[in-house]
C-alpha cells in the first residue's frame, strides 16, 4: 500500500497546451511576448535614499562619524547599550576568533554546532530564568519569520497585530495559516477579533482544541516605537485559549528592572510561551534566539527553516553575546536606570517641538515623531528625509523611516515619521544637543 | 612548483574529468534490491512505531505521547501524527546530526566532536561527560581523549561534513587572523542598525565593490544571511503576476523567497534544459491562469552546484534557452563561488558563460570564504532597487565588520593579490582533492552522484538504517560524515555527503578511503558492483 501511495504521487502541472493551437500560433506568441524590466526604475525620493545613504568610517557607541567626515551623535542605530564596542565584549570575540577561526562553515546540523553555540544557548536560558530553553539562529529578523513558520501550519490560526515588523509577517505568510489582523495595539479591537473567532467556531461546529493558535505582537514595535499592553493580552489570551508569541527585540535589554523585556517591565514572568529576540540591537552581536520551553526549542531544531538550512553563526558571535550577557547581569540594573533617564530627558527636549507629534509610548527607547499636519505622502516623505539630511550635516544621527519602511509590501499603512533611539552611552549634554539640532532643523522644514 | 601527490594517478584523473566535463554524470538506479529493502524498512520502523504509539497512549506510559506545554484551552502545540516521524524514526538515529564540535581545534579539517550519550531512550542526547552521566571508565584510543577542563568525552575526527572548500577554516591562523582580530579595534561586533539606517560602513561598500568586480557585473549587495539573501531578494524581484521557474531541487532559502514573494511557481525537472523550454513555452502561450494575461515577466532559478547531488548547472544550456524566451536568468552559487572555475569565479566560469549572461548572480560567504552573509551581484538598477526594497536591506541588521573583513580578506588570497600563490593553490588542491576521492569512491563500486571538480559527493546508501549504520561506523574511525535521509532528499534516495576541502592532504583522503571501504563492507553498499550491495 505504501508503495502505492508514493508510486501515484505525481504532481499534475497546471495548465495543458490547448490543441487548438498550432505551432506556428505558438511561436507567434512566443516571439511577441515582452517582459517587463527585471526591476522597475525607482521613484525621487528612493534614488535619494540609494545615493544620500551614510557610509560609517567610524563608530564609538556615543557617536559615528560618516564618510563626509562628521562626527555625529548617534540617536541612530538600536545599539541601546553601547554593548558592540565594550572591551569586555571585543575581548571575548578575540579569544573566540583565536580558538575557533572567523566562519562556523556549515548548518547546525552537519558539524556547524560549535561549543560557543550551545554556551550561549545555555547562557540565555539561565538568563531569562522560569525553566525556559533557548536555541540560536544566525540571523535576527529571520529568527522571527522560523519561529512562526515553525509552529503554524496550514489549518493553524495566527492573530497577528498589523503594525508588526517584516519578519513577523514574512513568518506568518510561510506559515500558510489563516492569518487575522487587529488594529495596532488595540485590545478591544483585538477582542472583537476573538470574539468572531469564537462565533465562527460555534457556527461551524468547530472544536477549538483542533487548531493550534497564537496571538503574535511585538515587546516595542519597530515602526512605532508602541509598548505591547502584556497584563490585558494574557487574559485576553487565557480566556480564548491562544498561545502568545512575543518578539522582544527591541524590549530585550530596554525594557524591565532587570533589562529582560515585557515580562520583566509588567512582573509577569513565564506569560509568554515563545519568545524571539534579535542579539543585533542590545546585545551588540549578530544572531537571535528564540526562548521557549524544552518542546518549543526542540522543535526548531527540526523545523525552524533558518535553523535547518542555514549555515550557523559565526562562533566568535555568540562568545560577544555571552559576554554581553553577563555584562546585562552585572550592571543591568544600573543601565536600565541611566536608559531611563536619558529617554526621560530626550522625551521632554523632542515633545517640545512644534510641527512633530510623538507616536511612540513614554516607556520606549525608540522615539517615533510625526509631523502633526497631514500631508500628501511623497511631499511628506521629502521633508522628513530633508530633516534627516540635514541634522546629520549638523552632526545628529536620526533616521527618516518614510521611503523604505512605508512602502513595504507586506504594510498596509506605517506612517511616515523620524526615528530617535537613545542609548545609555550618551551623556546629558549630548540628549540636550540632540533635541536643539532636531528643534532647530524642523523649524527650518515644516 | 611543489611536487604533485596525484602524479601517479594524475593522467587518468584527468581524463575522467574531461570525460564528465562533456558527458551527463552517471545515472544511478536504485536496485530492485535496494528499493525493496528500503520500503521494507520504512514499513516495519513505521508499523512497530505505530503499535508503540497504540500501546503508549492507551496504557499512558512514558513521556513522549504527552506534551508539556499544553495548557487547558489549547491544542497541543505539536500533534502526535504530525511528529510521528521525529519520535518513532528521526530520534532512534539522532546522534548521527547535530553532532557538537568541541573547543581548541583550530584546524577545521581536523576536529574533536564532542560525543553524545541518551539517557532516555534516545528522546535526548546529552554531552557523555564521566564525571557526570556515570559511564564506563573511559580509554584512550587513538581517535578519543577526554577534555581535561570539562571532561567531556572527545572523538578526534577528520572532517568531511563541513563546507570548508578553500581550507579557509585550516590556516585561518596564517592568513585571516592579523587582519580579522585587527578589525575589532575599529569596530564592534555588529552595527546596530540595517543597511539603509547606518549599518553601512566603508568596510561593506569595498566588498560590495570587490564583489562586483570578481562577477564582472556593476554592482552587488552584501547581506548578513546566505540563506536570507535569497529569502528576501526573490521577494523584492517578483510578485504577483509574474512566473518563477524554479528547478524542483532549488535550496529551502530559495523555495521560501518564492512563496513570499506571491508570484507563481512552476518547476522544471532537475537540470534539464529541455524541460525547462518546455516549461516556458507552455507558460508563455498560456499566459497566467485563468485570465490568460500574459506573464509581466518570468524569472529562472537554478543553482550553481546542487548540495545534495553534488552536481552543477547545465548553466550554458539553461542560459541559450533563458536568451531564447527573453526570461531572466538567477543564479545561485551557494556553493560553487570560490570553489568553482579556474580562479574560483564560480560556475559561470567553470562553464564559459560570460557573467553578462546571467541576470542575477547570487552567492554565500559562508562557504568557500569561512565568513558568513551572502550577496546579490547585478547591474546597478537593479542593485539600486535591491537597497531600497529588499527586506534583508532595509530590515534586517547588516553584515558584522569583522566578518566583512574576514570576506575582504579570503578574496584577496583567492584573487592572488595578496601577493601570494596560496589562493591559486588552494584551488588546484581542491580540485585534485575532490576528483581523486570522486574517482576512487567509484571505484570502490559505490553509487557516488554528481560531476567531477564538484567538491561534493553524495554516496548513496538508499536504507534508511543504512543512514545510521555508515555514520556510526564512520564516526568509530574517526571519520565525521554527514548523512542525509527523508525529508531532505526523496524516501528512496537517502545518502551520505562527503565534502572535500584543499586543507586535505593525499594522506588524509588514502586514510578515509581506506576506512570508507571497511564501512562499505559492513553496511553494504556496494552497488556498483552488485544489486544486493
Amino acid at each position: 500500500m505504501i508503495i502505492w501511495a508514493f508510486l501515484t504521487q505525481t504532481k499534475k502541472r497546471p495548465g495543458k497546451f490547448d490543441a487548438k493551437l498550432s505551432d506556428r500560433e505558438k511561436n507567434a506568441l512566443i516571439a511577441d511576448w515582452t517582459p517587463v524590466s527585471l526591476t522597475p526604475s525607482l521613484s525621487a525620493s528612493e534614488e535619494r535614499t540609494v545615493s544620500s545613504g551614510k557610509v560609517l568610517t567610524g563608530y564609538t557607541g556615543r557617536t559615528m562619524t560618516t564618510s563626509d567626515g562628521i562626527e555625529a551623535i548617534n540617536c541612530g542605530n538600536f545599539d541601546f547599550l553601547g554593548m558592540s564596542i565594550r572591551g569586555e565584549v571585543k575581548e571575548a570575540s578575540r579569544e573566540a576568533l583565536e580558538v575557533y577561526g572567523c566562519g562556523s562553515c556549515g548548518p547546525r546540523g552537519f558539524y556547524g554546532t560549535i561549543m560557543p553555540h550551545v554556551t550561549l544557548e545555555e547562557r540565555f536560558a539561565e538568563f531569562m530564568g522560569q525553566g525556559q530553553q533557548s536555541i540560536m539562529y544566525s540571523d535576527g529578523a529571520s529568527t522571527s519569520s522560523s519561529t512562526v513558520a515553525a509552529f503554524a501550519k496550514r489549518g493553524d490560526l495566527l492573530v497577528v497585530d498589523e503594525g508588526c515588523f517584516e519578519g513577523l509577517l514574512t513568518g506568518a505568510l510561510l506559515s500558510r495559516s489563516n492569518v487575522r489582523h487587529f488594529k495596532h495595539n488595540d485590545m478591544d479591537d483585538l477582542r472583537r477579533v476573538l470574539e468572531e473567532i469564537k462565533a465562527e467556531d460555534k457556527k461551524l461546529g468547530r472544536d477549538a482544541l483542533e487548531q493550534r493558535r497564537f496571538i503574535v505582537v511585538e515587546g516595542i514595535y519597530r515602526n512605532y516605537g508602541t509598548v505591547l499592553d502584556l497584563p490585558r493580552l494574557v487574559d485576553l489570551k487565557g480566556e480564548f485559549g491562544f498561545r502568545l508569541l512575543v518578539d522582544e527585540s527591541l524590549s530585550f535589554g530596554t525594557l524591565g528592572d532587570r533589562g529582560q523585556g515585557v515580562t520583566d517591565l509588567y512582573g509577569l514572568p513565564g506569560s509568554v510561551e515563545i519568545t524571539t529576540i534579535s542579539l543585533e540591537n542590545a546585545l551588540g552581536s549578530v544572531g537571535g534566539v528564540t526562548v521557549g520551553d524544552e518542546e518549543v526549542t526542540d522543535h526548531q531544531r527540526l523545523s525552524g527553516a533558518g535553523y535547518v538550512f542555514s549555515a550557523s553563526a559565526c562562533p566568535f558571535v555568540s562568545e560577544a553575546a555571552v559576554a554581553g550577557l553577563g555584562i546585562m547581569e552585572r550592571e543591568g540594573k544600573s543601565m536600565m536606570n541611566t536608559l531611563k533617564k536619558n529617554l526621560k530627558v530626550m522625551l521632554k527636549e523632542v515633545d517640545g517641538i512644534k510641527g512633530l507629534t510623538r507616536t511612540s509610548d513614554d516607556r520606549s527607547p525608540v522615539i517615533f515623531l510625526v509631523l502633526k499636519k497631514e500631508i500628501e505622502c511623497e511631499e511628506e516623505k521629502d521633508i522628513l528625509k530633508a530633516i534627516e539630511e540635514a541634522c546629520m550635516e549638523d552632526g545628529l544621527a536620526v533616521v527618516a523611516t518614510g521611503d523604505h519602511i512605508g512602502k513595504h509590501l507586506l504594510y498596509k499603512r506605517v506612517r511616515a515619521g523620524i526615528r530617535i533611539t537613545v542609548n545609555v552611552v550618551m551623556t546629558e549634554k549630548d540628549v540636550k544637543g540632540a533635541g536643539r539640532i532636531l528643534k532647530e532643523k524642523v523649524r527650518m522644514f515644516v | 612548483m611543489d611536487e604533485d601527490p596525484y602524479s601517479d594517478v594524475r593522467e587518468r584523473m584527468e581524463s575522467l574529468r574531461q570525460y564528465s566535463a562533456t558527458h551527463p554524470p552517471p545515472e544511478h538506479d536504485i536496485t530492485w534490491f535496494a528499493a525493496f529493502t528500503t520500503y521494507l524498512g520504512y514499513a516495519v520502523l513505521i508499523a512497530f512505531g505505530r503499535v508503540r504509539d497504540f500501546f503508549g497512549l492507551t496504557l499512558s506510559l512514558g513521556s513522549r505521547y504527552v506534551s508539556p506545554a499544553t495548557r487547558k484551552g489549547c491544542a497541543p502545540l505539536l500533534q502526535l501524527r504530525e511528529n510521528f516521524y521525529n519520535r518513532r524514526l528521526y530520534h532512534r538515529i539522532q546522534d548521527c546530526f547535530n553532532r557538537p564540535v568541541g573547543g581548541g581545534i583550530g584546524a577545521r579539517c581536523r576536529m574533536n566532536v564532542i560525543e553524545r550519550v541518551s539517557l532516555d531512550g534516545n528522546k535526548s542526547m546529552v554531552f557523555a561527560n564521566q564525571d557526570t552521566n556515570d559511564l564506563p571508565n573511559f580509554t584512550p584510543g587513538p581517535y578519543n581523549s577526554l577534555d581535561p577542563s570539562t571532561g567531556n568525552l572527545l572523538r578526534r575526527s577528520l572532517n568531511l561534513g563541513s563546507y570548508n572548500y578553500l581550507g579557509f577554516a585550516d590556516d585561518w591562523n596564517q592568513t585571516c587572523k592579523e587582519d580579522v582580530v585587527g578589525t575589532l579595534e575599529k569596530w564592534g561586533v555588529s552595527n546596530g542598525g540595517c543597511r539603509v539606517e547606518y549599518g553601512t560602513t566603508d568596510m561593506h561598500r569595498e566588498l560590495e565593490k570587490l564583489v562586483a568586480d570578481f562577477l564582472g557585473k556593476e554592482d552587488s549587495l552584501v547581506l548578513n544571511m546566505g540563506f536570507n539573501t535569497n529569502a528576501t531578494t526573490i521577494p523584492a524581484l517578483v510578485s504577483r503576476g509574474d512566473l518563477i521557474v524554479s528547478d524542483t531541487l532549488n535550496h529551502t532559502s530559495i523555495v521560501n523567497g518564492a512563496r513570499a514573494s506571491g508570484a507563481a511557481i512552476r518547476t522544471f525537472k532537475h537540470n534539464n534544459a529541455s524541460d525547462l523550454e518546455a516549461v516556458l513555452r507552455e507558460a508563455i502561450v498560456l499566459g497566467q491562469p485563468r485570465t490568460h494575461r500574459p506573464w509581466r515577466k518570468i524569472i529562472v532559478m537554478v543553482e550553481g552546484i546542487y548540495s545534495m547531488e553534488g552536481e552543477y548547472c547545465n548553466l550554458k544550456m539553461v542560459k541559450d534557452v533563458c536568451k531564447k524566451y527573453k526570461v531572466y536568468l538567477y543564479l545561485d552559487e551557494a556553493h560553487s563561488i570560490g570553489a568553482m572555475g579556474a580562479t574560483g569565479r564560480g560556475c559561470c566560469e567553470y562553464a564559459g558563460v560570460d557573467t553578462a549572461d546571467v541576470d542575477v548572480l547570487m552567492g554565500t560567504f559562508t562557504k568557500s570564504f569561512g565568513g558568513m552573509g551572502g550577496y546579490i551581484a547585478a547591474d546597478a538598477a537593479t542593485i539600486a532597487y535591491l537597497r531600497t526594497k529588499c527586506a534583508g536591506s532595509v530590515f534586517h541588521n547588516s553584515l558584522s565588520p569583522i566578518v566583512c573583513q574576514q570576506i575582504l580578506t579570503s578574496f584577496r588570497v583567492i584573487m592572488g593579490v595578496d601577493g601570494t600563490d596560496i589562493g591559486a593553490r588552494k584551488l588546484r588542491a581542491l580540485r585534485d582533492n575532490s576528483n581523486y576521492m570522486r574517482m576512487r569512491l567509484t571505484d570502490m563500486g559505490l553509487h557516488v552522484l554528481g560531476n567531477y571538480d564538484s567538491p561534493i559527493m553524495p554516496v548513496m546508501l538508499y536504507n534508511p538504517t543504512k543512514i545510521a549504520a555508515f555514520s556510526r561506523e564512520c564516526f568509530k574511525r574517526g571519520l565525521a560524515v554527514v548523512v542525509v535521509g527523508f525529508p531532505a532528499v526523496p524516501i528512496l534516495m537517502s545518502r551520505a555527503r562527503l565534502c572535500i576541502s584543499a586543507g586535505h592532504t593525499r594522506e588524509d583522503l588514502d586514510d578515509a578511503l581506506k576506512k570508507i571501504e571497511e564501512v562499505a563492507d559492513i553496511c553494504k553498499i556496494r552497488y556498483g558492483w552488485s544489486s544486493f550491495g
